[in-house]
């Protein structure tokens, strides 16, 4: 700046930003202290940078003296909202056609003259990958790899086609990360967080979505068990959330907060945490949301020695998944309720809700899940010294995993359990250790069975 | 006098003029009278911002403070480019970061990820990723490289500005 001249807004966002060089900052500094005019305007923008943390900012009443919009103006926007909707509507009917055949295909299609890639088509091709996202991952990442490549036909020429390519394209990379962890392919998905984040910080208006791809580099976080860093993450992700009013998605980061707070042992934080939003998915008749947190609730009251509290939780979060009509749900919660019973003075009640739950698993056609809550049920009556029904259930356990065609090393830890039975070795730990085994298989598909060292 | 408008936005579905007429007061009067933008600017600031909205509505939950942040984003930006130098770019940062240019796969490629991450010098790319996606404070950033509060800030803060205008630089060339 001129030694002369007052502060320009300029010279004051550069400064406030601290992208000044030193000499510079001293240059403004001295000039701040002498010109009352600059020093008031400096003083107003800093207080309103702080008024923009206050997550109420957004909520504040608005002067009434501000002109209305001209006749034109609104005719002008009219004109623009009705003419992106055509291209919404247009981009709708161009996508079956886009994603016929292969996804060389789709690269072959969009490269076609005819096809003018818009926002609204990249928004088409980020909707139907997120669709996909639970169901079958894979496709997702096609879809969000199309996309990404897609997002190249954008036009550029102005600085706002420049600003939405570099939204769009970030939003590529972002569901990209979210494919890629669905399917536990975690470095690459880690990285996929870094490159959608460079992207949509080249955006003006990327803070946002940067939050919900915190989201995701929490939850891998989470599964890589560095949960100190997935904590702090998942908290950046619900603070800038609550400051642009998503209630939604900040309580979504809560709720995965909940669980870590869970895993990093903090089982009372954990408990307080999900109270707090079972109150207010209450308040919204989130259902969903309710039942996911009561089953968490009782896994919390559980560990903190309350397996009464614990237990009216599975039952109301069972309630809700029948409400719901999530059948598979609510015959999981009967299996933690049937382990729950049995762990604490009742094995009997236990056991006749886990025989329950295996039928039902069975019913379903979800045979690994049954095997497991056998495997649960041998270990309840190997304590109470059933040896014949335990024999008879690793048989079936075995058969059944074996008609799910399961990996090598499955089949493997459960033949020498099968051993240990015929051998009279057999004990509560060592089938618990291979429900476990079995457990983490999906997470860790490579690793061998090592059998537990034999009791002294 | 003033006026309590709706707490949450009335969502996608909703007539987009009638939004424009009850939300563009306010956020000209956030560009114009808070940042300062001369009026016509402010109007071209605002007009974009509803251009943003209007593209991604149907991921907007709460259309108030999404559209306020947005208008605040817009205006800060809107004076950062026009801030003509970059007082701690230098050769060094404009070489390419090999590194970088290796790990690049297709998609990256497609993009030509290489002419705008491939100029960021690895320090700058792990003080964004910090500060932007690991929820770092500056503080914390500023601990962690035994450099001050301010530093830090004036670092973070450069590689964005950075970022940004290597990228605008680059996409000219896809």
């Amino acid at each position: 700046m001129p030694s002369s001249a007052h502060l320009s807004m300029v010279d004051l966002m550069a400064y406030f930003d601290a992208t000044v060089s030193p000499e510079e900052a001293r240059t403004i500094l001295a000039h701040l202290e002498t010109c009352d005019l600059c020093r008031a305007q400096h003083d107003e923008f800093c207080a309103f940078q702080d008024e923009l943390e206050d997550p109420e900012f957004a909520h504040r009443p608005v002067p009434d003296t501000i002109p209305e919009p001209s006749e034109q103006q609104v005719e002008e926007f009219r004109a623009l909202a009705s003419r992106l909707d055509v291209e919404d509507a247009e981009a709708g009917r161009l996508l079956p056609f886009l994603l016929t055949g292969s996804p060389d295909d789709w690269r072959t299609h969009a490269a076609q003259p005819s096809v003018t890639m818009t926002w609204a088509l990249i928004h088409h091709l980020l909707d139907e990958g997120h669709r996909f996202l639970t169901i079958q991952p894979s496709h997702a990442l096609d879809l969000a790899l199309f996309a990404g490549d897609c997002c190249a036909y954008l036009p550029d020429a102005t600085s706002r086609e420049q600003d939405h390519k570099a939204h769009f394209t970030g939003l590529a990379f972002k569901e990209k990360a979210n494919a890629l962890r669905m399917l536990g392919r975690l470095p690459e998905a880690t990285h996929a967080t870094e490159t959608a984040t460079l992207w949509l910080l080249m955006s003006t208006n990327g803070e946002f979505e940067v939050a919900g791809v915190q989201y995701i580099r929490a939850a891998i976080l989470w599964s890589q068990r560095d949960l100190v860093s997935a904590r702090r993450v998942v908290r950046a992700s619900a603070k800038t959330f609550a400051l642009y009013g998503d209630s939604e998605q900040c309580r979504k980061s809560e709720v995965l907060e909940a669980g870590i707070l869970y895993e990093m042992g903090q089982v009372a934080e954990a408990r307080d945490l999900a109270l707090r939003l079972l109150k207010s998915a209450q308040t919204d008749k989130d259902l969903a949301l309710q039942a996911r947190l009561c089953a968490n609730l009782a896994q919390c009251v559980g560990d903190l020695g309350d397996p009464e509290g614990a237990g009216n939780y599975y039952l109301t979060a069972m309630s809700l998944y029948d409400e719901l009509g999530l059948k598979t749900e609510n015959v999981r919660l009967r299996w933690s309720l049937g382990d729950l019973t049995a762990r604490t003075g009742r094995p009997n009640d236990g056991l006749i809700l886990l025989e329950r739950a295996e039928r039902d698993f069975e019913d379903l056609g979800m045979l690994g899940e049954a095997g497991m809550v056998a495997l649960s049920r041998a270990e309840l009556l190997l304590t109470a010294g059933h040896f014949a029904e335990v024999a008879t259930i690793c048989h079936t356990v075995i058969a059944r995993f074996e008609k799910l065609g399961a990996a090598k090393n499955a089949l493997q830890a459960l033949e020498y359990l099968r051993e240990a039975m015929v051998a009279g070795r057999s004990t509560p730990v060592l089938i618990r250790e291979v429900r476990e085994f079995l457990q983490h298989l999906p997470t860790d598909p490579s690793r061998a069975f090592e059998p537990p060292p034999p009791i002294a | 006098m003033t006026q309590e408008p709706p707490r949450d936005g009335p969502g996608p579905e909703t007539d987009a003029t009638a939004l424009y007429l009850e939300y563009k007061p306010f956020l000209l009067y956030l560009a114009g009278k808070k940042f300062h933008i001369p009026a016509p600017d402010a109007e071209g600031v605002v007009h974009d911002v509803f251009v943003s909205y209007l593209e991604q509505r149907t991921r907007i939950r709460t259309l108030r403070p999404w559209l306020i942040w947005a208008t605040v984003h817009a205006s800060q930006d809107y004076w950062r480019r026009r801030r003509g130098t970059e007082p701690f770019s230098s050769e060094q940062e404009d070489r390419p970061d090999e590194a970088t240019v290796r790990q690049t796969a297709r998609i990256e490629e497609s993009f030509s990820v290489r002419e705008v991450f491939g100029h960021v010098r690895t320090r700058c790319r792990e003080l964004l990723i910090h500060r932007f996606l690991e929820g770092f404070t500056i503080a914390e950033i500023a601990a962690q490289q035994s450099i001050t509060a301010k530093y830090a800030k004036k670092l973070v803060f450069g590689c964005v500005t950075k970022l940004r205008r290597l990228y605008r630089k680059g996409t000219k060339v896809l």
